[in-house]
């Protein structure tokens, strides 16, 4: 483990972010943007606990990281329930159909 | 204060609450009959209509006798204060104290008794004479309405209220002489009363202010108009200044005396008095003859400790009577209508009674004012009864004849003339002549008077003698001019009788007609002279409230008796002349009437014939010249009232549109410029919602990332020191 850094984690987390975050601009499949979302959430977890590890400041970034799988799980919980509401009113849930909210 | 010395110390009315009844009954006769009289009429008859009208007076009459009685029944000191029945507080400001207050003193139940006792008579008159009237309870509405306004005239104890009563008289005054509305002629003559009395009512109050004010400055503070204490105070104006270079009881007694000619026809206000014949005869011997007419001399009698202390007032009172008796018993020679004869010989009595008002004789006067309602109102009840008989002709010239088929009308109208001729015992000698002496006699007095006065009586006597002539001896013109009588255009009395010959009134009629002759023969025993027995009984009783001014009093008592008996016989043969002459003229027919209608070429007696031609003058200055300047008024309303009322209008206006210009142009632009700013902003910026996630997230995404860029970038330039 002596030539891994905290800088190949920074990467990761940056690539995983971008991956995300293309995830979710990209697809038109709200599924798929909350995927998306799962990917951008991880990404943060890897920061934490990876800055946590090479600061040296105990578990406090573990904490959060377990934190934010929770709050993930709720916010997936509560999406996909959107996305049921959504397929029950629209009988799709392609988000470009979807645009009632247009002004 | 000489001339009245004890004139202050008057007792304090004694409280007497049923002499209020004596005005209010004849009131609730009258509020009766003018709300339910024209139902009672056509359901019960005519004759509760009537039955109502007498009693209320005939019961006020009643009360006025106790009231009467109670006063003989007190001291010379008591009766000055008299009965007294307060009512009502009814003006109380400041210091100006008056009450609802009728107040009982010998002055006014002398006049209370002429004045009920004479209406009762004329009420009960007029129940026959009325009799075909379709609005007969109309008229004993107002007949009971005026006894009420005249009692309170009399009985009223402020100037104030005796003013609500002078104002209601002339109302009634108004109301019956216009009765037989239907005629035009008739509502001019009542509009001209009205208008007439009106320019005497100004002076009047004018009168009644003058004095309220000055009293209130000569006392400090304590001004009235209540009588008795106008009475006691009157002293305080001795030297309370003047107005108009006049002192103030001169002018405030001269505008009261124009009140007076207004309501008791002198000149120059008398004209409305012939012209007042129009209304039903009733009317014209209660109102136009024995009691609204005298209520002028009243009110001076009234006023007599404020005349007495003004001698220039006084002098212009008793001119101004004598050159009305002068004037109207001229004009009187000279008419053929039978009651505008009577109406100028009212006149010219009454022109008597100023003049002896003027020369400080009131006793004289009110008497003259007593003796006078009894045959006057005989006289025009008389002529009543001859109109009823004649269908409601006027016009002497076609009468004639009629004493034997009006035997109790003729007998009382020559007793009633001979008592105005002045013939002696009857009670017409007795006041005139005391008028005559006191005339002559009084220092405010003179020859000059006198003889206006004899030449005065030896004309009543022959117009008063003509008429009797006229219209009771000689042919009976009637009966050539009742062939085309039943034919002609005015044949509205026909019903009962046309053709047939005149007959006797009804009793309701002749009754009152023989009690009043009565009067007309008796009344001088309340002002014999002083060399009879009971001599002056109506100067003694009123002695307490009306006292001859001591001056007067003082000079007369030592003239000579052999002086006074010496012009009352030259009064007498003077009467008797004009009698002589009038019976040369138009009984014996020696002379004919023609001879003194041509006199001159008939100037004269056009002159007389047209009454003076005083109407004609009144008519070309007063009335044009106030016509004239309501159309100049008018014209100046027009023009220039109405033009700055419509320039401030066209202003405003202009300034009202420019105002809505700035408020459409300016505010609302404002306003909705800004909702329209608003709006088309909002059009634009909606344009970036389009409510595609993706959208947004790539705008959010840009958004940091252009943020975390810029804050590299510059923030490190920025921290780089």
């Amino acid at each position: 483990m002596e030539g891994v850094s905290v800088n190949h984690f920074v990467v990761l987390s940056i690539l995983l972010f971008a991956a995300g975050l293309f995830c979710v601009i990209t697809r038109r499949n709200a599924l798929g943007i909350l995927m998306g979302i799962e990917l951008i959430l991880n990404s943060a977890n890897i920061n934490y606990v990876a800055f946590a590890r090479y600061s040296g400041s105990g578990y406090d970034g573990q904490i959060f990281a377990i934190f934010v799988i929770m709050l993930a799980a709720a916010e997936a919980a509560i999406g996909l329930a959107i996305v049921l509401g959504i397929y029950q009113t629209f009988e799709t849930i392609d988000v470009d159909a979807t645009d009632r909210l247009r002004g | 204060m000489t001339p009245a010395g004890h004139a202050a110390t008057l007792a304090d009315p004694v409280s007497a609450p049923f002499v209020a009844l004596i005005p209010l009954l004849p009131l609730a006769g009258a509020i009766l009959l003018g709300l339910a009289g024209e139902r009672l009429q056509q359901r019960r008859g005519k004759g509760i209509v009537g039955a109502i009208a007498v009693a209320t007076v005939g019961v006020s009459f009643l009360l006025s006798v106790l009231a009467f009685f109670r006063l003989v029944g007190m001291d010379e000191h008591g009766r000055g204060g008299g009965l007294i029945a307060n009512l009502l507080p009814w003006i109380h400001v400041g210091s100006l104290q008056v009450d609802l207050a009728f107040q009982i003193d010998p002055l006014s139940s002398a006049m209370i008794l002429v004045v009920t006792g004479i209406g009762a008579l004329i009420h009960l008159y007029a129940t026959a004479y009325m009799a075909e009237d379709p609005a007969f309870w109309r008229f004993f509405a107002y007949l009971n309405l005026f006894i009420f306004a005249m009692l309170t005239l009399v009985l009223g104890d402020s100037l104030l209220l005796m003013f609500v009563g002078w104002e209601g008289v002339g109302f009634c005054s108004w109301a019956l002489i216009g009765f037989w509305h239907q005629e035009f002629a008739n509502t001019t003559a009542a509009n001209k009363a009205f208008i007439v009395n009106r320019i005497g009512d100004f002076g009047f109050v004018i009168g009644i202010f003058v004095l309220f004010w000055s009293l209130e400055a000569a006392t400090g503070g304590h001004g009235t108009l209540v009588f008795r204490e106008m009475r006691a105070q009157i002293g305080s104006l001795e030297h309370a200044g003047t107005i108009f270079g006049m002192s103030i009881a001169t002018f405030a007694s001269f505008c009261l005396f124009v009140g007076a000619t207004g309501k008791s026809a002198q000149i120059p206000l008398y004209t409305w008095l012939p012209d007042a014949m129009a209304g039903p005869t009733p009317v014209s011997a209660l109102i136009h003859a024995a009691t609204m007419v005298t209520a002028g001399l009243y009110m001076i009698a009234r006023m007599s400790f404020l005349f007495s202390m003004a001698p220039a007032t006084l002098a212009v009172v008793s001119v101004v009577g004598a050159a009305t008796a002068l004037l109207a018993a001229t004009i009187a020679t000279s008419q053929n209508d039978i009651k505008k004869v009577l109406a100028y010989s009212t006149v010219s009595q009454l022109g008597y009674m100023f003049l002896a008002m003027g020369v400080g004789a009131y006793g004289a006067g009110m008497a003259h004012v007593i003796t006078h309602a009894f045959f006057k109102a005989c006289l025009f009840l008389g002529s009543g009864s001859v109109i009823h008989a004649m269908h409601h002709e006027q016009d002497m010239r076609k009468m004639g004849g009629l004493k034997d088929y009006l035997p109790t009308t003729f007998k009382t109208f020559l007793v009633s003339t001979v008592a105005i001729a002045g013939i002696a015992p009857l009670a017409g000698f007795w006041s005139k002549d005391e008028i005559l002496w006191m005339a002559y006699a009084s220092p405010y007095g003179g020859t000059g008077l006198w003889l206006v006065g004899v030449c005065v009586a030896g004309l009543t006597a022959c117009y008063m003698f003509r008429q009797v002539y006229m219209t009771f001896y000689g042919e009976p013109h009637w009966k050539a001019h009742g062939g085309e009588h039943g034919s002609d255009a005015h044949g509205h009395g026909d019903a009962h009788g046309h053709h047939a010959t005149p007959h006797e009134s009804p009793w309701q009629m002749t009754v009152p007609l023989q009690i009043l002759a009565a009067g007309a023969v008796l009344g001088g025993v309340v002002c014999l002279p002083h060399w009879m027995p009971m001599a002056g009984v109506l100067e003694h009783w009123l002695h307490p409230v009306v006292q001859t001014p001591h001056v007067v009093a003082e000079q007369v008592e030592h003239q000579p008796l052999s002086l006074e008996l010496g012009l009352m016989v030259v009064s007498l043969v003077v009467a008797g002349a004009g009698i002589f002459l009038a019976t040369l003229v138009y009984l014996w027919r020696r002379i004919p009437a023609e001879t003194f209608s041509n006199l001159g070429n008939g100037a004269p007696y056009r002159v007389l014939l047209n009454k003076w031609y005083v109407d004609e003058l009144y008519d070309a200055t007063v009335v044009r010249g106030t016509l004239a300047l309501t159309r100049v008024l008018a014209w100046f309303d027009r023009v220039v009232i109405d033009g700055i009322v419509n320039g401030a209008a066209t202003i405003v206006r202009t300034i009202g549109d420019l105002e809505g210009a700035f408020d459409h142009y300016v505010v609302d632009g404002a306003v909705n410029g800004l909702a329209d700013g608003t709006y088309a902003f909002g059009r634009t910026l909606k344009q970036i919602q389009t409510g595609a996630i993706n959208a947004y997230l790539i705008v959010i995404v840009t958004g940091v990332l252009g943020g975390v860029f810029v804050y590299f970038v510059f923030g490190a330039v920025a921290a780089t020191p």
